[in-house]
C-alpha cells in the first residue's frame, strides 16, 4: 500500500508544479518543459529519498524507489504524448465535436470541409515542422533536416516491419 | 554481488510493468504480421491485452510467493495496472503516427523525393480537401459518424468521449480563455483579412 500511494504523491506533485507553472505563463518549448518538470520532479524526490532516508514521504527501500519510478515514467511519459493532442484539436476532432455540437441536424460534408478551411491543418503542420527542427524553409519549398530525417528513417522502418501501409 | 535476490518479490513486481510494455511489443508485431494488410487495431489492441495480462500475472504471482497481504496485492495490482495501461497508451500512439500521422507522412514524401520539395507541391497534395475527406471517410468507415439523409450525425461515442475529456483537461491546465478559443470553429480563408495576424491551428 505505501508503494501506491508514494507512487502516486510523487506523480500528483509533479502534476501540480506542471499546472501552477502552466496557469502562470505557457513555456516557449512546452514538451522540453513537460520533460524537466515530470522528470526533475521524479529525481528530486529520489535524492531525497537517498539523503533523508526513513521519512514518510520516502522510498524505504531501493525496490520500492524502483516501482515507483516505472509508474511515475509509464504515467509522465503517457502524459506527455497525451499534450500533444491537449496543445492543439486534430482535424478528426474538430469534426466529431462539430457534428455532435449540431444537435439532431447533425452537419453536411460541405459543411465540415468548410470548417477545416480556414484552418489549412497542412500549413499548421509545415509551421510546426519548421518550429521543432524537422524540417526548413529553402527558397519557396521545405528541406528535410537531420531530425525530421531520423523520424522519417524509423517510422518507415517500422511501419515496414509490421507490414502497414503508408500513414497520414 | 548479488543484484537481486532471488526470494524477494519486489524487483518481479516493480518490474511487472517493463516485462508487460516487452511482451505487448513483441506480441503486437508478431499479430501485425500474421494479419498483415488489414486494419492495425486488431494487432495492437491483442498486444495490449497479451501485455497487460502478463504484468497482472507476474504481480499476482509474486505477491502470492512474497506473502504479501490482500490490501498490498490489490493495490500493487492497480498501479501496475495503470502502469501497463500508461505504457500502452504511449506505444499505441508511437504505432499510430505511422499510421495517421500527416506530418510523419508528410517527412516520408519529402524522403522520398530526395530531400526538398516547393510548397505548393505539398499544399496541392496535401490540399484542405483531402485532409478533411480523408478524415471524414475514416470516421464514418470507423462507425463513429454516421450518414442519414446526406447528413452527418454522431455514431459510435468513444473518441466523441476523448474529445469531451481532451477539453475538460484543456480547461483544467489552459484555464477557460484559451480552451474557449480552441472550441470555437476557425473562420473560413475568404474571411480572413490579407495582414490578419491572428494565428489558429487545428
Amino acid at each position: 500500500m505505501p508503494t501506491a500511494l508514494l507512487a502516486v504523491g510523487v506523480f500528483a506533485a509533479a502534476f501540480l508544479v506542471h499546472l501552477i507553472w502552466w496557469r502562470i505563463a505557457l513555456p516557449r518549448r512546452q514538451t522540453a518543459a513537460l520533460l524537466a518538470v515530470f522528470f526533475g520532479v521524479l529525481v528530486a524526490w529520489l535524492a531525497v529519498s537517498h539523503f533523508l532516508p526513513g521519512r514518510w514521504f520516502t522510498a524505504s527501500d531501493r525496490w520500492q524507489a524502483i516501482h515507483v519510478a516505472v509508474f511515475h515514467t509509464a504515467c509522465a511519459l503517457a502524459y506527455i504524448v497525451a499534450y500533444s493532442a491537449l496543445e492543439h484539436r486534430s482535424p478528426s476532432m474538430t469534426l466529431l465535436v462539430a457534428v455532435a455540437d449540431s444537435g439532431a441536424a447533425g452537419c453536411s460534408p460541405e459543411e465540415l470541409r468548410g470548417l477545416l478551411a480556414g484552418a489549412s491543418p497542412v500549413e499548421v503542420r509545415l509551421d510546426a515542422m519548421v518550429h521543432e527542427g524537422m524540417v526548413t524553409r529553402d527558397g519557396d519549398g521545405y528541406r528535410l533536416a537531420p531530425k525530421g530525417m531520423a523520424w522519417a528513417t524509423v517510422l518507415s522502418n517500422w511501419r515496414r516491419l509490421l507490414g502497414m501501409p503508408p500513414g497520414g | 554481488m548479488t543484484i537481486i535476490n532471488t526470494a524477494d518479490y519486489r524487483p518481479l513486481v516493480a518490474l511487472a510493468p517493463v516485462l508487460g510494455l516487452a511482451v505487448y511489443c513483441v506480441s503486437h508485431v508478431i499479430t501485425a504480421r500474421i494479419i498483415r494488410g488489414r486494419s492495425p487495431y486488431p494487432a495492437l489492441a491483442i498486444g495490449a491485452s497479451a501485455g497487460l495480462a502478463v504484468t497482472i500475472a507476474i504481480t499476482l504471482a509474486a505477491c502470492s510467493r512474497g506473502g504479501a497481504s490482500f490490501i498490498d496485492t490489490l493495490a500493487l495490482v492497480g498501479l501496475n495496472t495503470v502502469a501497463s495501461l500508461a505504457f500502452a497508451f504511449g506505444y499505441f500512439n508511437f504505432v499510430n503516427l505511422t499510421v495517421a500521422s500527416l506530418r510523419i507522412r508528410i517527412l516520408e514524401e519529402l524522403a522520398d523525393a530526395g530531400g526538398w520539395l516547393p510548397r505548393a507541391a505539398l499544399l496541392d497534395r496535401y490540399g484542405t480537401a483531402s485532409v478533411a475527406d480523408l478524415r471524414l471517410e475514416r470516421l464514418v468507415g470507423g462507425g463513429h459518424l454516421v450518414e442519414r439523409n446526406g447528413r452527418l450525425h454522431t455514431g459510435r461515442l468513444q473518441f466523441l468521449v476523448v474529445a469531451r475529456i481532451f477539453d475538460g483537461l484543456r480547461w483544467l491546465i489552459f484555464g477557460p480563455a484559451y480552451a474557449a478559443s480552441l472550441r470555437r470553429p476557425p473562420r473560413p480563408a475568404t474571411e480572413i483579412p490579407p495582414h490578419h495576424d491572428d494565428v489558429t491551428t487545428t
